[in-house]
């Protein structure tokens, strides 16, 4: 056998491992090169004769969002691709300094930018707002603040026509609008991992995203003055917006950039509502407009991430709180627990004595017998510590199809031992036959748990001591119950029974309830408490059968 | 009376895998054992005459084992008691071994210990039962004096010699040394000492002999 040694793993650059270093910049260098060549093609197509300079740039937000995703190495490419772009456009025009000064603000614009962002902690997933600020200030002061002015100078050299602070503002415009137009998309699709959540569809994505070119395509292929093509311009917000509240953010990007577009081709190819006013004031406006719909989407997307990690910290908390109930209440149970395992510990050293004798008399017969009786007692001690430790289990319990007497099963054998030492008869009634329940287990075992113990301590010192667990289908719903012949709630107790720290027993600090409460709403269930006419107390809560997400 | 039986380890514990276990260690060394559930079936299979030693956990689903045992005790089971538990409880042991336990061993336990401690309750249960049947005997003898060899048995006893003993009955010397020679056949003492020492075995007669 051939021991090689293995590669290190490392997960940050696994893009890089696929292939040699080199190619992979190469590869990098020559998208960023074509895209750049590409997206400037596009914008000198929104050159007005009078100004002689682009009213949108996307080019820069491209440079950008590669720079910033994949680092400054690739700043040499993104000055062959200004390079190139200066050439092909304005050679004519400009003299070689001027295209020399673009060239270089344009780097040093980028490289800013990219410096900015990453120093501010800018996160390309938009799930805080800060990111959507940090990138229109950024985006807004540094990049487009240094190509504008590159660009105002350049041209204000060259051509005599125009005012260094009107051409200023121009470029600023233009660059800006530009980047907000591609930079999100470009960020989104290289900078982060693609992800789609349980509850939303693909259909849904793409039938926006049909919408939304359909819209578009409407609105802004008709020439001449149509009275409602200006109103339905709109009609995009509401569907970038239902697609940042539904769709992951690189979608919601995607589909704005796809909106501006075609808003703007047609603008500038003289179609769609703007087109009448004259291609700068047209193409002003809409620059306006398509800034809103991106604050629009982006802000949207952001607020619901902020929204998301509120509601997983808040699961999270409960998740540990429950955890830190669960490992009280198994402190609680370590008493009788001890015992149980000490039984087949006791037989299990009885057993290996035994075989010590059996094997000097040479009794081999007995021996085979007392070590597999031996095995057997191993097994049993080894199958409390794993009941123990699955009560204990992880940080984030994991949701799962489990069938009703599964569920039940853990608990029963929990609380066995203290129940058979308290002197309590348990009833189990289920319902025939058993359904399938979607849940995280070791949470509702917690919950079953709680209310068992509370009942056992409610019928203490009663020879008669005798609870009761019920599970009933009522439709869609299962109906759990906990039931004992116990003392009964205080009358004055049950309003706020459910409240944390509202304890009456000494020895607990009166979370169990308050968590159980939380879990099974969790879950998209209710508990309640009442006392039963017949004496006793009974708490009961629901929990939909298989196939409902409680969790979304 | 049931037939006269061997002596037993009776071994009481809910736990059907410890019964077997500790059964099966104590048979490695020829002991003979008998292992119970619970309490009631234990308290319903002994009795004073059954020989052996008592293996209890303290732990019981019917009762704990320090009313079982006070419940044998109740029933004149003299067997020596051993408790075993698995929670080393200290205050438990101590007052089990007031109430006359003879040892406590925590679970689990070491063989040896285990082993020992039931090797001296049996020896401790027969030697009780011999001591036992002695007295049955002495007592059975003493039935079968007449009043006048108690007389002088008894007087005897206060260590009077046969002087003072035949001025107190009103008899002759002679008459005393008959009487005398009579009870120390009938109790088949070989001399005065060993009288003394059957005595003790009788409680009748053991606070005169022993000064409280």
């Amino acid at each position: 056998m051939s021991t090689a040694p293995l590669p290190p793993l490392t997960r940050r650059h696994s893009r890089t491992e696929v292939s040699a270093p080199w190619v992979w910049l190469a590869g990098r260098s020559a998208m960023l090169i074509a895209l750049y060549y590409a997206v400037g093609l596009w914008g000198f197509v929104f050159t007005p004769d009078a100004y002689g300079i682009p009213l949108v740039w996307p080019a820069t937000g491209v440079g950008l969002a590669f720079v910033f995703v994949y680092g400054y190495r690739l700043l040499p490419a993104l000055g062959i691709a200004a390079a190139l772009v200066t050439w092909q456009f304005t050679s004519a025009m400009m003299p070689l300094p001027e295209a020399l000064g673009i060239i270089v603000a344009t780097l040093a614009g980028v490289a800013l930018g990219a410096h900015g962002l990453h120093r501010f902690g800018f996160s390309a997933r938009f799930e805080r707002l800060r990111d959507v600020w940090l990138l229109f200030l950024i985006g807004g002061l540094a990049v487009s603040g240094t190509a504008a002015t590159a660009g105002a100078w350049g041209m204000a050299a060259s051509m005599d026509t125009l005012h260094f602070s009107d051409t200023w503002w121009l470029c600023w415009m233009a660059d800006l609008m530009g980047l907000m137009l591609v930079a999100p998309v470009l960020l989104t699709w290289l900078g982060t991992g693609f992800t789609w959540h349980a509850e939303q569809s693909h259909a849904k994505a793409a039938a926006l995203g049909f919408s939304l070119v359909a819209i578009s395509g409407v609105v802004y292929t008709r020439s001449g003055i149509c009275p409602i093509a200006m109103p339905l311009s709109y009609a995009v917000f509401p569907l970038v917006m239902l697609a940042a509240v539904r769709c992951p953010v690189q979608i919601t990007t995607a589909l704005t950039m796809v909106a501006g577009a075609i808003a703007l081709s047609g603008t500038g190819w003289g179609m769609g509502p703007f087109a009448e006013l004259g291609l700068d004031v047209s193409l002003l406006s809409l620059n306006a407009q398509l800034a809103l719909l991106v604050l629009t989407a982006l802000v949207l997307s952001a607020l619901r991430g902020e929204r998301e990690a509120a509601e997983a910290r808040a699961r999270q908390h409960l998740d540990e709180l429950a955890r830190a109930g669960r490992l009280s209440t198994l402190g609680e149970l370590s008493a009788g627990l001890a015992h149980e395992l000490n039984q087949p510990l006791c037989a299990l050293t009885s057993y290996a004595q035994a075989s010590k004798r059996l094997l000097e008399r040479g009794r081999m017969e007995e021996l085979k017998d007392a070590l597999g009786q031996l095995n057997a007692s191993a097994h049993r001690a080894a199958e409390t510590v794993r009941q123990m430790r699955a009560f204990a289990a992880g940080h984030t319990p994991e949701f799962s199809s489990i069938a009703l007497p599964d569920l039940l099963r853990p608990v029963i054998d929990l609380l066995g031992p203290e129940l058979r030492r308290n002197g309590v008869q348990m009833e189990v009634s289920l319902p025939d036959p058993p359904p399938r329940i979607r849940v995280a287990p070791v949470q509702i075992e917690q919950v079953l748990v709680n209310l068992l113990r509370n009942a056992m301590e409610a019928t203490e010192g009663r020879a008669d001591g005798q609870i009761c667990l019920s599970v009933l289908q009522d439709g869609t719903q299962l109906r759990f119950s906990v039931t004992d012949n116990g003392m009964g709630i205080p009358e004055y107790r049950l309003p706020n029974l459910f409240d944390p720290f509202a304890t009456w027993k000494s020895g607990g600090l009166g979370l169990g309830l308050s968590i159980s409460r939380s879990l099974v709403e969790a879950h998209g269930g209710h508990l309640t408490a009442r006392n039963r006419e017949e004496g006793g107390a009974e708490f009961q809560f629901t929990l939909p059968v298989e196939d409902s997400h409680a969790r979304t | 009376m049931p037939a006269p039986k061997l002596p037993h380890v009776y071994l009481v514990d809910d736990d059907a895998d410890v019964r077997t276990a500790v059964s099966l260690l104590l048979k490695t060394e020829d002991f003979r054992v008998t292992a119970f559930a619970d309490a009631g079936s234990v308290l319903a299979a002994v009795d004073e005459t059954t020989p052996g030693c008592l293996l209890l956990d303290v732990r019981l689903p019917d009762m704990d084992g320090l009313t079982l045992h006070r419940q044998l005790k109740a029933q004149r089971v003299g067997m020596p008691v051993i408790f075993i538990t698995g929670h080393g409880d200290i205050p438990m042991a101590v007052r089990a071994v007031n109430e006359g336990a003879l040892d406590f061993l925590e679970k689990p336990f070491h063989d040896d210990a285990l082993i020992e401690g039931v090797r001296h309750a049996l020896a401790l249960d027969a030697e009780q039962r011999a001591g036992a049947a002695e007295m049955a005997e002495v007592e059975e003898r003493l039935v079968s004096l007449t009043p006048r060899e108690r007389q002088v048995l008894e007087a005897l006893l206060d260590g009077q010699p046969n002087k003072l003993i035949a001025r107190q009955l009103d008899v002759s010397v002679r008459t005393v040394e008959i009487h005398r020679g009579h009870l120390m056949q009938k109790m088949g003492a070989r001399s005065a000492s060993h009288l003394a020492r059957l005595a003790l075995a009788c409680a009748e007669y053991r606070d005169r002999l022993v000064p409280s």
